[in-house]
């Protein structure tokens, strides 16, 4: 696939896209949009951070989803004692023709999907080993840095019910989250089908959407595909007000000037600290995701409004109020698209 | 890639015609509002002219002015504010034809050249979506809906056309004048002639008589002032002057046609005169009956007309009917009261016509005393030496008794001079000596007996020389040679 058949890589991307869907979907009961957020953060090239309870399907999707894309998989279980080495590989020394020296093993962290699986139960130390290969896709060890292969693409899950012994994510390591994806109780339905489904002689499988030798550089082209999509100025401006819009306005933080729309209370009032301008990056890039799955190369409003919540909720930083009030940022991020509709010309 | 290139031209050309209908649109739009404005205002001032007081009108003018003006810079700046440039317009194709901003992308594209891969696709989905964003869909109206207030707003003004002026308001009693040596009240007594002459309108009818000037041109400067004050106000000196230039220009017209705006100037003209003599108001009344009856007046022969005329309306049809002889004794008796009646009006009247003409110019204003300073109404004075009106009048002359054929000459003298022959042969006839009356010069609308022939009158005309003297109001001198007309006619 090549940009330059533009019609081609677009029709490309769509039936790429269902093909994955319908794969997941064999194996996942329910939960088609949050399937849909985390196809569209993998093609935007971010990372996804999975929050639910147990049992509802974080891990399996993960899985489910490497085992379709047909990329190389690692999954790390996140525990207190999890040490950084144990995540980015290690200098080890090794033998080799009669000489001993050491030598780089490469961790977890060397594939192209990774599952960090209840990623709040490790040391901040520990989660910290990942900010590097999230942002830079790089890792440094011992003053060596090695590249990690594209596509690189971190699903984290936290759990959270079960607060004794985590650690609070650090702000820095949620920012680098592209999207945050709630995974709530199935309904009556899905719990019937997932009960039928899972408990019979013989367990769905994923097929794999790409072959293994060229599924790499296949995402990468429709990850280049997506950056290539159109967005007009009055849409920048647009999703640039939606982040400003999340600032509280007394924060030391907040940028001069005045914001394009008015400051809501309940921002005010609740948010200790708003989006970062990554926020509106993936704004923008999960837009255009959005924009190529409904057959455009254009971003419009809708794209954005689509993908506003899982970029923006887990990056409002909530105060002591909102929680003893018991506000979720979702409505923050609600109340705030509503406002915004009068910026739409 | 020519294809595309070819593409994104087709893709401008329909943008520009897009564009071109929708600032269109919005200019027309413009106007339309800025020209109701207008054409609503001049229709409230039509209704307020017609059917408002002078204050209204004078208020709903500078309104009326202000929207204008409002209308029009609010029309300017609308039209600046909606007209669209290439983005604009596309950002309201892509609203109007649901192309969810493929349209400004393209022409961001376009206006921000980058690399862009995609930018084929954009325009052969704009191509391929052509049947949504035709010019006719985006902007389906060539004309806005604001030319339906501008027709509503010309039929309103059309329907002005149709609206009746509002008849004067009766004038309030004491808005009379009071005082005036020779005033006249016609309060009341105004027929439909006299207000449509109040209107401007020609004076079709009404009191004019063959030979008459338009009653139109009497209006000449009347303003609404006149207006305000047409019906009651008394008619002063100012009245005098100009009822003289009408007599002067216009022989045989009667003095009701000068009942015009002059009355209110005249009246605003009387104001702050103190007129000794304020008894002497019925004096024209007197006057006008004694003049009759002393030189054995016919009735006239046009009784509508005197019907129309408030002082002439009281005489009595029956009156040829009677005994010629006591016809002429009661008359006799009639107009020997009368003379001592205008002998006892005059005394106060000498003093008081000269000085009510100071008064009066000095207290007019511009208008007015711009009209006093008109030559055909300048202080006249009648000697009484030049051949009289009678039978002595010239077929087309300034007296012809018929008033028909009258010529009237712009450059003939301001001034006419009446002559009662009769007095001269009768005086010739006893031989007595002509009295010297006094000179009177400079005094309007007074009737000197002689200012440069001395003429010897015998008694009975000397009991007539006070009537003689007596400071006549232009509108008698009229009704004097209409009747001397129609006796010389006989």
């Amino acid at each position: 696939m090549s940009v330059d058949n533009p019609q081609q890589a677009l029709r490309e991307f769509q039936g790429v896209f269902e093909r994955l869907r319908r794969q997941l979907q064999r194996v996942i009961v329910g939960h088609r949009d949050m399937l849909d957020q985390i196809l569209v953060a993998f093609f935007a090239g971010g990372h996804v951070l999975i929050e639910g309870v147990p049992g509802t399907g974080k891990t399996l999707m993960v899985r489910s989803l490497g085992e379709a894309l047909n990329l190389s998989f690692n999954r790390v279980q996140f525990t207190v004692d999890l040490m950084p080495a144990d995540i980015t590989g290690t200098r080890m020394v090794a033998d080799s023709n009669g000489r001993r020296e050491f030598t780089f093993v490469p961790g977890p962290l060397f594939s192209h999907v990774l599952l960090a699986d209840e990623i709040n139960r490790a040391t901040p130390k520990t989660q910290s080993a990942l900010l590097e290969a999230m942002a830079e896709l790089q890792v440094t060890v011992a003053g060596t840095t090695y590249k990690l292969a594209p596509p690189f693409f971190v699903l984290a899950t936290l759990n959270p019910i079960e607060m004794e012994g985590t650690y609070p994510l650090p702000e820095a390591q949620i920012d680098r989250f592209f999207f945050k994806v709630v995974l709530p109780y199935p309904d009556h339905s899905e719990m019937q089908s997932i009960i039928g489904g899972t408990t019979g002689a013989t367990l769905p499988t994923v097929e794999p959407v790409f072959a293994r030798d060229e599924a790499a550089a296949h995402v990468e082209a429709l990850r280049a595909l997506v950056r290539e999509v159109l967005v007009a100025p009055h849409l920048e401006e647009y999703a640039a007000a939606i982040v400003r819009a999340t600032l509280p306005a007394g924060s030391k933080f907040a940028p001069p000037g005045p914001a394009p729309l008015p400051l809501d209370e309940h921002i005010a009032r609740y948010v200790s600290f708003g989006s970062s301008p990554r926020g509106g990056q993936a704004l923008l890039l999960g837009a255009k995701v959005q924009a190529l799955l409904d057959g455009r190369v254009n971003v419009t409003y809708d794209d954005i409004d689509r993908v506003a919540i899982p970029a923006l909720n887990h990056r409002l930083v909530l105060n002591f109020a909102a929680v003893a009030d018991g506000i979720d940022p979702r409505t923050l991020v609600e109340r705030i698209l509503h406002a915004a509709r009068k910026l739409r010309h | 890639m020519p294809a595309i290139t070819l593409g994104l031209a087709e893709v401008e050309d329909r943008l520009r015609v897009v564009r071109r209908r929708l600032n269109t649109v919005t200019v027309q739009h413009s106007v339309y509002v800025g020209l109701t404005a207008v054409i609503g205002v001049v229709t409230v001032l039509m209704v307020l002219g017609l059917q408002g007081s002078a204050s209204a009108f004078r208020a709903a003018a500078w309104c009326g002015a202000a929207v204008c003006v409002a209308a029009v810079v609010w029309g300017a700046l609308v039209a600046r504010q909606r007209w669209l440039d290439v983005a604009a317009t596309a950002q309201l194709a892509d609203r109007r034809a649901a192309l969810t901003d493929r349209l400004v992308t393209l022409i961001d594209l376009r206006t921000r050249p980058r690399p862009a891969p995609l930018a084929p696709v954009l325009v052969a989905q704009l191509l391929a979506l052509s049947g949504q964003w035709q010019p006719q869909r985006i902007v389906p109206r060539r004309v806005p809906r604001s030319v339906f207030a501008l027709v509503a707003a010309l039929l309103a003004l059309a329907s002005t056309t149709f609206m009746e002026r509002r008849p004067p308001e009766p004038a309030a009693p004491g808005q009379t004048g009071t005082g005036t040596t020779g005033a006249m009240h016609a309060a009341g007594t105004l027929t439909a002639p006299f207000r449509t002459a109040d209107v401007g309108g020609p004076a079709a009818g009404g009191l004019s008589v063959p030979g008459g000037l338009p009653a139109g041109t009497l209006s000449e400067g009347q303003t609404a002032d006149g207006r305000e004050a047409s019906g009651s106000a008394p008619r002063g000196d100012s009245q005098l002057g100009g009822s003289s230039r009408e007599a002067q220009g216009a022989p045989g017209q009667l003095p009701g046609d000068a009942t015009d705006g002059s009355q209110g100037k005249g009246a605003q003209g009387n104001q702050g005169q103190k007129q000794p003599g304020g008894s002497l108001t019925a004096l024209p009344d007197r006057l006008q009956e004694a003049i009759r009856r002393a030189f054995h007046a016919e009735p006239l022969d046009k009784p509508q007309q005197l019907a129309a005329h408030p002082d002439l309306g009281t005489r009595d049809p029956s009156a040829p009917g009677e005994d010629q002889q006591a016809k002429v004794d009661r008359q006799h008796r009639d107009a020997t009261e009368a003379r001592k009646n205008a002998a006892e009006a005059r005394a106060p009247e000498k003093g008081t016509g000269q000085g009510a003409q100071k008064g009066q110019g000095k207290t007019k204003s511009g208008e007015q005393a711009t009209q006093r300073q008109d030559p055909r109404s300048p202080n006249q004075t009648f000697d009484g030496n030049s051949p009289a009106a009678g039978d002595g009048s010239s077929p087309g002359g300034l007296m012809d008794a018929k008033g028909e054929n009258v010529v009237i000459d712009p450059n003939a003298p301001k001034t006419f001079k009446l002559t009662i022959t009769s007095f001269l042969h009768a005086m010739e006839q006893k031989g007595d000596q002509p009295r010297q009356p006094s000179k009177k010069t400079g005094m309007t609308g007074s009737v000197s007996g002689a200012s440069t022939t001395q003429v010897a009158v015998n008694e009975r005309q000397l009991n007539d020389d006070s009537l003689r003297k007596a400071e006549i109001p232009p509108e008698y001198e009229d009704i004097v040679r209409r009747v001397y007309s129609l006796r010389g006619d006989q």
